[in-house]
């Protein structure tokens, strides 16, 4: 039988109001309370302590946490892993590809013509284009203005619209590219323009040519045509000189040799013709 | 669980969790994102957790996550500081919901948890040690104190009025 008394009060009340105390010692107790003024108002402030059930507030968003019935629940822990690998991979190639896309592939021929066995594979410069072209001709003539020390301004923006290369000003011939090879037909002008000593070989004589320059090496293999016992055949003429051309080419030496103005000179050569092609 | 029944978590606890959370918090936004956080978190585990054990799981989830949530912004109010303030009621006869909602309000934290999860939810103390990380007399004991300290409460506002 409990005994309240101001000392154990408190936590015997906990217990009835907790509902740890059970029959007959709970009716028992309450007796004991009601019985003292003190501890009926004290046991009325312990039954305050109940929280009141509180209904009023409800959750607002029911719906979004819901999830839809009736599929069937497939669950990928492993996605989480598979993306992060995909991000990683990703910044990974990024990373690559910024690293190296500063470096301009070139092209590099496998063969020049025909049957390439054999050869070394020739590395072919960059394709011109009207940009680089034009970035070429200004650090030209920013180096030029250097030197003569009147700096041309570069302009800030460029123009909006660039016009068509072939309207801009023409190219100063030292800017131009070199050019290995030009067409024989296209060698008839200049050769006009330049008149150069005729060393075309006369018959059975070696074919010896030369033309020294700089920046085109051409082959001279023009001359004017003879009046001939075929009648005046121009076609005959040059068809003659095709077949020395040709016929040097069989079983040629290749050498190379110092000329008088201090360069180089290729000599082909073979047992009918000799052709000395200077630069 | 299936997806019916954890649908029907939703329908069954997500008020209580919600009041729980915000009667701690008293932040109505964050005791909405805290809610979301734990059912989100039941439903990624919606496979490993049983429909009965549902409702404990989500107290003891949202009840972490109040935790972390209360030591990230410091809202922990100190009992030493509030009753340091002086009891100004209005002048006529307050509400004994308000009176009582007054003095949970300045409980700490942990007296303020058990006293809710025991009164609103019904847990016993052992379920009640589980959602929290306490044994059960350290239930018993926090319970005491906040009943104690509520009981005081009322009754200096009673005293005063």
């Amino acid at each position: 039988m409990m005994k309240l008394d101001r000392n154990n009060y408190e936590m015997i009340m906990f217990d009835l109001l907790e509902g740890n105390i059970k029959e007959p010692e709970r009716s028992d107790v309450i007796r004991q309370i009601e019985a003292d003024t003190f501890y009926t108002i004290e046991w009325e402030n312990w039954q305050k302590t109940i929280l009141p059930p509180d209904n009023d507030m409800v959750f607002p968003m029911h719906k979004v946490l819901k999830k839809p019935e009736g599929g069937m629940i497939v669950k990928f822990p492993f996605l989480r892993y598979a993306a992060a690998a995909c991000i990683i991979m990703g910044a990974a190639f990024a990373v690559y590809r910024f690293t190296t896309g500063n470096h301009q592939e070139i092209p590099v021929a496998a063969e020049v013509s025909g049957n390439g066995k054999g050869k070394k594979p020739v590395k072919q410069t960059p394709a011109l284009t009207a940009d680089t072209t034009r970035n070429l001709r200004n650090e030209v003539s920013n180096m030029a203005s250097e030197t003569t020390g009147t700096r041309e301004k570069t302009p800030a923006k460029a123009p909006e619209k660039r016009k068509p290369l072939q309207e801009d000003r023409p190219m100063p011939e030292s800017e131009l590219p070199v050019v290995h090879n030009i067409p024989e037909a296209e060698q008839t002008p200049m050769q006009e323009m330049n008149p150069k000593p005729n060393l075309l070989p006369e018959k059975n004589e070696p074919v010896v040519n030369a033309l020294a320059n700089n920046d085109v090496k051409v082959i001279v293999t023009q001359e004017t045509i003879p009046q001939n016992e075929q009648g005046n055949d121009p076609l005959a003429v040059i068809s003659e000189k095709g077949k020395q051309l040709k016929s040097l080419f069989k079983k040629p030496k290749v050498s190379l040799e110092k000329s008088e103005n201090k360069g180089y000179n290729v000599v082909i050569q073979n047992e009918d013709y000799k052709l000395i092609a200077g630069f | 669980m299936t997806t019916r029944e954890y649908n029907q978590c939703v329908d069954a606890y997500s008020d209580a969790l919600f009041r729980f959370i915000l009667k701690n918090l008293r932040d109505r936004d964050e005791a909405q994102n805290l809610v979301q956080d734990s059912f989100e978190s039941l439903w990624l585990n919606v496979e490993k957790v049983e429909y009965d054990k549902c409702k404990s799981w989500l107290f003891t989830t949202g009840y972490r996550k109040m935790i972390d949530h209360i030591r990230k912004q410091q809202k922990v109010v100190m009992m030493d500081e509030t009753f340091r303030e002086p009891v100004k009621e209005a002048n006529h006869q307050p509400d004994l919901k308000k009176v009582i909602e007054n003095a949970l309000a300045r409980l700490p934290e942990i007296q303020r948890t058990v006293v809710m999860l025991r009164d609103y939810e019904g847990y016993d103390y052992r379920e009640i040690g589980n959602i929290t990380g306490l044994n059960e007399a350290q239930v018993k004991v926090y319970i005491f104190r906040a009943r104690q300290t509520m009981k005081d409460y009322i009754g200096k506002l009673e005293a005063v009025l």
